[in-house]
């Protein structure tokens, strides 16, 4: 595949993550965010492209795309979040080796999605409350995070469950083709969903 | 061994831990706390606070200001110490008296810090522990 067509595919699916995020991300709990929504695109790029290193590069523009958005409570904690859920992913897929055009173990597919969509999460929360003192001006206590942990855990579990359903379900989708991609209709799609999920988070601003 | 049985065994390992986590932050969380909170070792009675200290309005938050809760219980030159406030659950966060002062304590034991990130907004407090 073309690096033109892979970066096309970051941009693309970066854009779409960050809106989801800044449109979804206030009033979703953040278990759906990543067990559903971060995981769903992210395996679904990368069963698509199957290039390595593409999921860090989609967090890193959905972050900057979620950072010219002012909505909700803490875009810093978000941004982080984000990008921190996209290097987990790529570390994950790249121990692993997974691939769900060819995976047809259902029993691997629900423990990969229940493995990644529980350490995106968690890793992303305690990355979250490890780098938001580091680059703001409030104070960083590593006992804090340590007790915060038991909650962590807790919820990472319901964001494993849901990964648990979403990576079998988009295998099946992958499978059955329901995301076809004309070759001569790649561009001018990319660019639409693009321009449109910027249009609208500059209107969002 | 098959990769299978190693996908399949840390995810179980995984959702251990976390079913494990929750019994214990239910085991821990005490419902017979609900009504007070220590600050500096004290007891203040939520009822009573609400009642003595006039509410204030922050964005769309109402509650008693943190800045006369602390003081109500005597700190003196409060400017000097940092502050440790945490939740039921045991959810700690530290914050100097700068951005403690601008913060309420709403009614159902929030905390709202309107100058920091919202994973310091405290819910369901316990306590706050003064720090020199």
């Amino acid at each position: 595949m073309s690096k033109a067509r892979i970066v096309t595919g970051i941009v693309v699916f970066g854009s779409v993550w960050g809106l989801t995020e800044c449109l979804l991300g206030q009033y979703l709990p953040g278990v759906v965010m990543t067990g559903l929504i971060a995981l769903g695109l992210m395996a679904l790029s990368r069963s698509v492209y199957e290039q390595r290193g593409m999921q860090l590069a989609m967090g890193v523009v959905a972050g900057v795309l979620r950072a010219t958005v002012p909505l909700g409570q803490c875009v810093l904690c978000s941004v982080i979040a984000i990008v921190a859920e996209g290097a987990i992913f790529e570390l994950i897929w790249w121990t692993a080796s997974l691939n769900l055009k060819k995976e047809k173990n259902f029993t691997i597919l629900i423990s990969a999605g229940v493995v990644a969509a529980y350490l995106c999460y968690g890793g992303g929360y305690v990355i979250t409350q490890i780098a938001t003192p580091l680059v703001s001006s409030v104070p960083f206590k590593l006992g804090e995070i340590a007790m915060l942990l038991p909650k962590i855990f807790s919820r990472a579990t319901l964001a494993g469950l849901l990964g648990g359903i979403t990576l079998p379900v988009l295998a099946i989708a992958v499978g059955i083709k329901l995301f076809p991609v004309r070759k001569e209709a790649y561009y001018p799609v990319a660019s639409l969903i693009t321009a449109a999920c910027w249009m609208i988070a500059l209107f969002l601003i | 061994m098959n990769r299978k049985v190693v996908f399949f065994l840390i995810a179980v390992v995984l959702l251990s831990l976390g079913i494990g986590s929750r019994i214990y932050l239910y085991v821990s969380h005490s419902p017979n706390e609900g009504e007070t909170i220590l600050v500096a070792d004290e007891k203040l009675f939520l009822d009573r606070l609400f009642k003595t200290v006039e509410s204030e309005t922050v964005e769309e938050y109402r509650g008693v200001p943190l800045e006369a809760v602390i003081k109500q219980v005597g700190i003196k030159a409060p400017g000097q110490h940092t502050y440790v406030l945490s939740a039921a659950d045991g959810y700690q966060k530290t914050v100097t008296w700068e951005d403690l002062r601008q913060g309420l304590l709403l009614r159902e034991k929030r905390v709202v810090l309107p100058s920091l990130p919202k994973q310091y907004w405290i819910k369901n407090l316990a306590k706050i522990e003064v720090i020199k």
